[in-house]
Order: C-alpha cells, then structure tokens, then sequence
C-alpha cells in the first residue's frame, strides 16, 4: 500500500467514522428536540431543538458521502470530507457564540443571563467538534486534488484566423 | 486611413477634438459580470471615487479619479454585461455610455480563467470603434491552474493592447494605466474586428454607406455597429433613425432581412473566431480541478445541495440572534434608564411623556435592533462575498425550475433580505415581462430587514431558546409563499413557459474585511438613517394619537390611536391581536420598521420606562406564543411598505397589479396568521 493510499484510506475511515457519530447524535438530537426526551437525553446533553438535530444530520451525511466516494477510490470525495469538517466547525462556532454572548449578558445585564450556566445548552454539535477540528488541523495541507491529467487545446495550426478578422 | 468598415472618421474625429483641449480622459471599465471589474476600479481609484445613479434609472453609477504621467484620468465603472444587445437594462447602459458618451478609452476586463466566453464581448466592442484596452483579470489564478496565454499573438489577432492583472492582488496596475495614456494618446488605432461573410458584409457595406448620408448620424454613431445592429433587428437602435432623412431607405434595405437567422449567423461566426484565436493564444497544459469546483461538488449537489444551504441558513439566523441579543438588552436597558430619568426630571408632564413615552420608546426600541440587523446582513455579505449565495441561487433555480419559474427570480429574492425596493428595480434584468411581473409580484414575501426586529423580539419574548430556529422558520415560510405564489401565478394570471436562465458561478474566495464591513455598515446605515426620520415622526405621530384628546389616559382604548384601533380590531381578533396590534401595523403599512417602533409606545412606555418584553409578555397585553406566531407570520406577508407598494407601481406601470400586490398579501397574511394562531392553540401554545 502507497502512503497516498494510507493516507486516503484513513480519511476514508474518519469520514465514515465521523459521519456516523454524527448521524446517530442527529437523529436522538432530532428526537428529543421534537420532545421525546428522557434520562438517555440528558446524559447525551442534548440541550437543542429539532433543527440542532437536522443539522448534525446533514454534517454526517456529507461526510458519509466523502467515506462513499473514498471507498470507491474517487479521491474527488475528498472534497465532502473537507466540506463537511468546515460545516461542523460552522456550526460549533454557532454553539461557541451562543455560549460565549450567554455570559457576556450574565457578566453585563444580568436579568435573564443571571444564573446563566453552558452546560444548559451545550450540545453534540459543540462536544463532537475535536473530531473535526483534528482532522482539519491533520489535513489542512492535504485537501487538494491532483491533476487528472493534462489536455491541451492549443497549437492547432489554424490558418484562417485573419480570414474570421477584418 | 481609417478602416473602411471599422470606426467611421467623424465618430473618431468628435473625440479626438475633446481629447487634445485638455489631459483630463475619460476611462470606462466594461465586462462580463464577476470579473473583479470593480476590484479593479477600486485598485485604479483607491478612495478617490464616488457613487450616483445612471440617468433615469436606479443603476448605481460609480465614478473614481486617478493622476497618471500628467493625465487627470476619470474612470466610470459600467454595469456587467455579456453582450452588447439592447436585453436588459444593464446592456442599455453600457453601450449608450461607450457609443453616445464615447470615452476616451474602454478598459475591457476580461476573466483570463474564462477567456472562450469573455471574448465574446471583446468582438462587440471592436464594433463600436471605441479605443480599448483589455485587463486580462485574474491571471495568477489561471497561470496558478496552469493555463499558458500568449499575450503577443492576443494582441496581435485582436490589435488591443492585453495587460496582465490580478485587481484582488492589485498587480499589473502600472502598466495597465501607461496602456491607457498610451492608448489614449495614440494618433492613429485601428483593431481589427470580425467579417461576418461575403453576404453579410455586402449588406453591411451597403447600410453604412446608406448612414453616412445623415450627417446626425454619421456623427453620433459608428456606422459598422449601428449596421450591425441593425441586420440583427435592434428595435432600440432603430429607433434612433426615428426623423433622419435615412429612416425609410434603412428601413426598405431591411425589409428582406431574417433578423433571428442573422443575429445567430453573426454570433456564430464571433464563436468561430474567438474559437480560432484561442487555438493559437491559450494552450491549457495542465486542466486541473480548481478547489471551487472541488467545494461545488458539495455545495451544488443534486441532493444535499438545498439541505446544506437550509442548514447554513439556520446557523446564520441562530448565530443572529444569540450574539445580538445581549448587546439589544444593553441598549434597551439604557434607553428605559433614560427614559426613566426623563420621567423624572422633565418638569412638564407632557414633554416628559412625548419624549420618554414617544420618542425613547418609539425610536429607542428601533435601535434596540441594531446588533441583529448587523450581524444578520454581516452573515449574508459573507456568504455573498465568498460566493456562496450565488450557488444557493443555482441549487434554488432546480426547485424553482420544477415549478415553471425563471430561475433568474432568485436573486432579486435573495436581494429583498435586504430591502424590497431595490430588489425589486434589479428585476430589471430579467427580460421576459411575465417571468419579471412573477418575481416582483412575489418579493415583498421575501422578509426585508426593517421586519427582523418584530421577530427578533416577538421570537425573543415568547420562544425562548427556540427563538434562532422560529426566525429562520419565519424566512424559510417567506421563501414558501413566495414560490407557492409564483406558481400559482404562473398556472392562472401569468400563464407561459419560463425562459432559459444562464447562470455563471463566481469562484469561491476568502471574503475581504474591507468590502464586507463596508456592505454591512451601508445597510446598517440605512435603518439606523430611518430611524432618525421617518420612526421619529412616526413615533411622534404615535405618541399623539395614543395621548389625545387630552385628559385620557396614555396609550389607553379612549386615545384616538384606541379608537381607531377598536374599530378594526374585530377583523382582526379571530387572530389573537387587540387594538394595539392593529395600530402598530397599520403604521408598519408606511415603514415595516414602525411595527417594532409602535409596539414600543404602546406596549414598552409604562411608568418609569418599562421593557417592551416585559409589556408584550404581561398577561395584559392579550399576547401569548401562539398569537405571537400568528403575528410574526401576518408582519413577514402583509401588505408591502408604502416604498415597496410605489416600486412595484413604477415597475409595472398598472395599478391593477399594484392593487393586487396588496390585496392578495393582505388576504394570504391573515390566513396564514389564523392558521399559525389556531394551530398554536391547538399545540398548547396558549
């Protein structure tokens, strides 16, 4: 096995690996959001709503996508995994400013913000982010894709370009 | 000598004259939309510049200056365009700009990644005769992806001087602005310009020398463009032969012609040349996937496309309202502890009360709703600026596509998150009335930022920590009506088939601090400006009304605003609204932003400066989450704002369609918002 195949191959593997994890963490989130909640939902600090679940969901399904295609040898699928890495952060740093504007209201105004504590809404889309944090910090050199091969389309000898221009 | 059939001597000699009375030239920038055309305006004039409006019309006209080798150069950046046909209004303007205004030069910015479909314009351009200069934009990223262009034989196939740039990078522009003094100050220029047959030709011979018997014309116009234009069935050019003395032997040499047949004949022969020059000019040595085809993989895909972009779209209105709102309870804490002191220490009572009741309250609690009209349009510039909305509109055009709409309508939709009004004047673009009509009849459902506030604070008081999510739900049911009522209008009133949408896709780049913050704050602006103008006399308006006659209490059902508000508040009380509601958005039919402000006099004024919140969420004021829902959904669709109702009265010139703009809202608004109160009730929200 060649190190470009090791190295795709365990792409391969966190993409799919994420993607599940995030997928499963989706669906209860998406679960407990539509108010099924129970001992199972806090234990898994699944503070957020519906959407908070689809979300997740579709961060997974992107990267499940990317373990397909790398699965398959198309290294193009790369670009799901990088894709959906991005879209996780996206949406951690959405978890993080929520948390973070809670307590700048709590140390400000107080009112609601008073007794204002993160684990209220902390959420998989926050605790599952070191996975692709890691993976971006591991790869951020690595997602580019190599030439499929060269083409030209220059170097005909055409004659008649002064016979198209006056 | 000047070519026979190339730029005709007269036309030249006008500008030449103009050129040598002074060292002032004029610099037009023309090409196809997203080639950094304005980049490169801004890299030429740096700060020096400023920004007016086309004669006529609402198209921002930019305007910079710049000192080169003793030249004041004045530089005018034109619309994008892809041809130079009298399509849309964009077209209009940059070909009346370089035939009728003649600039000294025309600085042709051409996407070097991109050449086969840039140079299509090029061969326009050569018709005019006007003296031009291309920028061939972005060559480090088509030499990054391994292109190899020959500059030398470009030149001299096309007879322009080509000069290398990159505007983001603001290289190449030394020798871009010498081409231009050069160029400018060149004696004698002759570019060569496509044949278009011996056949073609011949009739083209035959109208120029037919148009030069009319001095007026001969003058103002360059007969080989206007030949051309004319075989190719260009009724605006044609109309510009209305009263010369060649009108009707024009006319006669044109009775015989298959415009359609000609227009496609020439636009073929432009493809065979710029076919032939690129055979010679460009050799691709590598082809690589770029890493924005590579990102379009994902955000384009036919499945998953539209959930990421509904997903995207979640976070921004929840990042939206989390961040905001801490710095909204700031500024509300601050406005009711001043209008609270006002109370207080202001001897006369009624001034106190005009002015901590009125105006605090009415334009306070506009202002209040800075930090999320902020940082939402801040999100949208960036995702507008990294290039992603533009995909958003590809992956929306499929669903739209399905539904028999022009896939062209999503933009200006997209734009109406920002403002209605000039949302609507950028349908202009769209060139097929119905497909037109359709989109301006169905963007005052797309919700504009003057509504954000209503939601924000109605989500924000009754939906707690499900309040980014009941936002967004408000913009994805915009989204809803607005294409369930184009479809519905495109199978009754507005019958037909969509035309072709063509749609290039800008490349995917880090967006720049500079012009995001500087899209942000002009929208920004633009509330916080109303705020100081029309909220304040609204407010005015309002503290009277729910003060007079004198005597009765403040705000109470005896004031004029109570009286008014009782009489419709049967039409409205099925939806769980009283009186008060029904005074606020009447005041939101002149400016949506009147809305927020009303609630804020009638609900947020009490003793001492009460919090609106607080005045919404009192038992009270009748108000729970599900009229709150019921709310926010009658704000997001009814009646358009008076400037909104005024646009789509100019855009389609009917008051039938303008009428029927604000009946059917007002109509589809109540229904929706009886549907969200009664289902609301039925979910307990009661």
């Amino acid at each position: 096995m060649t190190p470009m195949d090791r190295t795709m191959r365990t792409r391969a593997v966190f993409a799919g690996v994420t993607g599940v994890l995030y997928i499963v963490l989706g669906c209860f989130q998406m679960l407990a959001g539509l108010g099924l909640r129970g001992a199972w939902s806090e234990m898994l600090y699944l503070n957020g709503g519906a959407m908070d679940g689809f979300v997740l969901i579709i961060v997974g399904t992107v990267m499940v996508q990317g373990y397909r295609e790398l699965r398959q040898g198309l290294h193009e699928g790369v670009a799901f995994v990088y894709i959906g890495i991005l879209l996780a952060l996206f949406f951690a740093i959405v978890e993080l400013s929520s948390i973070g504007a809670s307590y700048l209201g709590a140390w400000t105004i107080g009112g609601d913000y008073a007794g204002y504590n993160a684990l209220d809404i902390l959420s998989p889309a926050l605790y599952l982010s070191p996975l692709p944090l890691a993976g971006l910090l591991a790869w951020r050199h690595g997602f580019t894709l190599h030439p499929r091969g060269a083409q030209g389309n220059g170097t005909k000898d055409l004659n008649n370009v002064n016979g198209g221009l006056l | 000598m000047p070519h026979k059939g190339g730029m005709h001597w007269h036309y030249r000699a006008r500008r030449r004259e103009r050129h040598h009375e002074e060292h002032r030239l004029r610099i037009a920038l023309a090409g196809n939309p997203n080639v950094g055309k304005t980049s490169l305006f801004n890299a030429l004039t740096g700060a020096r510049q400023h920004v007016g409006n086309w004669p006529g019309v609402t198209v921002d006209k930019k305007v910079g200056t710049r000192r080169h080798r003793g030249h004041l150069l004045e530089f005018i950046d034109l619309p994008g365009t892809y041809s130079l046909t009298a399509n849309s209004i964009d077209e209009i303007i940059t070909r009346d700009y370089i035939i009728e205004e003649a600039p000294d030069v025309v600085i042709h910015v051409v996407d070097a990644t991109n050449m086969g479909r840039n140079l299509y314009l090029t061969t326009q351009l050569m018709t005019t005769g006007a003296r031009l200069v291309m920028a061939l934009n972005m060559f480090d990223v088509s030499e990054a992806r391994g292109d190899c262009i020959d500059l030398e034989k470009l030149e001299e196939f096309l007879e322009i001087p080509v000069v290398p740039t990159s505007a983001s990078k603001r290289t190449g522009m030394d020798r871009l602005l010498d081409e231009i003094v050069e160029e400018a100050d060149r004696e004698y220029h002759h570019h060569h310009m496509v044949g278009y047959g011996d056949e073609l030709e011949r009739r083209i011979s035959v109208l120029v020398e037919t148009l030069d018997q009319d001095p007026g014309i001969s003058e103002k116009y360059p007969l080989r463009w206007m030949s051309v234009k004319l075989l190719e069935g260009d009724e605006n050019v044609l109309e510009r032969l209305s009263g010369s003395s060649v009108e009707e032997p024009v006319r006669a040499l044109l009775t015989d012609a298959d415009h359609e047949e000609i227009e496609v004949e020439m636009a073929e022969r432009r493809y065979e040349v710029i076919d032939t020059i690129l055979g010679q000019a460009l050799v691709r040595c590598q082809l690589r996937v770029t890493p924005s085809d590579y990102v379009d993989r994902v955000l384009t895909h036919k499945w998953l496309g539209i959930p990421i972009f509904l997903a995207m779209m979640w976070g921004a209105f929840t990042l939206t309202f989390t961040v905001s709102i801490p710095f909204s309870a700031m500024i509300d804490a601050a406005f009711a502890h001043l209008s609270g002191w006002i109370s207080e220490n202001v001897a006369s009572e009624w001034l106190g009360s005009l002015l901590a009741d009125g105006i605090i309250s009415g334009v306070g609690f506009v202002l209040i709703f800075v930090p999320p009209i902020f940082v939402l349009f801040l999100l949208l510039a960036i995702l507008e600026d990294t290039g992603y909305l533009a995909r958003a509109a590809f992956n929306m055009d499929r669903i739209m596509a399905n539904l028999g709409l022009h896939g062209k309508s999503f933009i200006p939709m997209l734009m109406g998150f920002g403002c209605n009004v000039p949302a609507i004047l950028s349908t202009r673009s769209i060139e097929d009335r119905k497909d037109r009509f359709i989109t301006i009849l169905v963007n005052p459902f797309m919700s504009c930022g003057a509504r954000l506030p209503v939601f924000v604070l109605l989500a924000g008081a009754f939906f707690g920590a499900a309040a980014g999510t009941a936002i967004f739900g408000i913009y994805i049911l915009g989204i809803l009506v607005a294409i369930l009522t184009a479809k519905l209008l495109r199978s009754t009133l507005l019958r037909g088939e969509p035309a072709p949408f063509i749609m290039e896709m800008p490349r995917y780049h880090l967006p720049s601090t500079k012009l995001v913050l500087s899209h942000t704050w002009e929208r920004t602006r633009m509330y916080m400006r109303k705020a100081g103008t029309v909220i304040l006399l609204g407010a005015i308006i309002v503290w009277f009304m729910a003060s007079l006659p004198w005597g009765v209490e403040y705000g109470s059902e005896d004031s004029v605003a109570g009286m008014i508000g009782k009489l419709l508040e049967p039409l409205v009380a099925p939806l769980g609204f009283d009186w008060r509601i029904v005074v606020a958005l009447l005041f939101g039919f002149i400016a949506k932003e009147l809305v927020a402000g009303t609630l804020g006099v009638l609900f947020g004024g009490g003793e001492g400066g009460g919090s609106l919140v607080k005045g919404l969420t009192d038992p009270s004021s009748g108000l729970n989450a599900a009229s709150a829902a019921g709310l926010m959904a009658f704000t997001l669709l009814y009646t358009p704002c008076l400037a909104t109702v005024g646009v789509i009265w100019k855009e389609t010139g009917s008051i039938r369609w303008t009428a029927f703009s604000v009946v059917y809202s007002l109509v589809l608004a109540w229904l929706v918002a009886f549907l969200f109160y009664r289902a609301g009730l039925a979910l307990g929200w009661g």
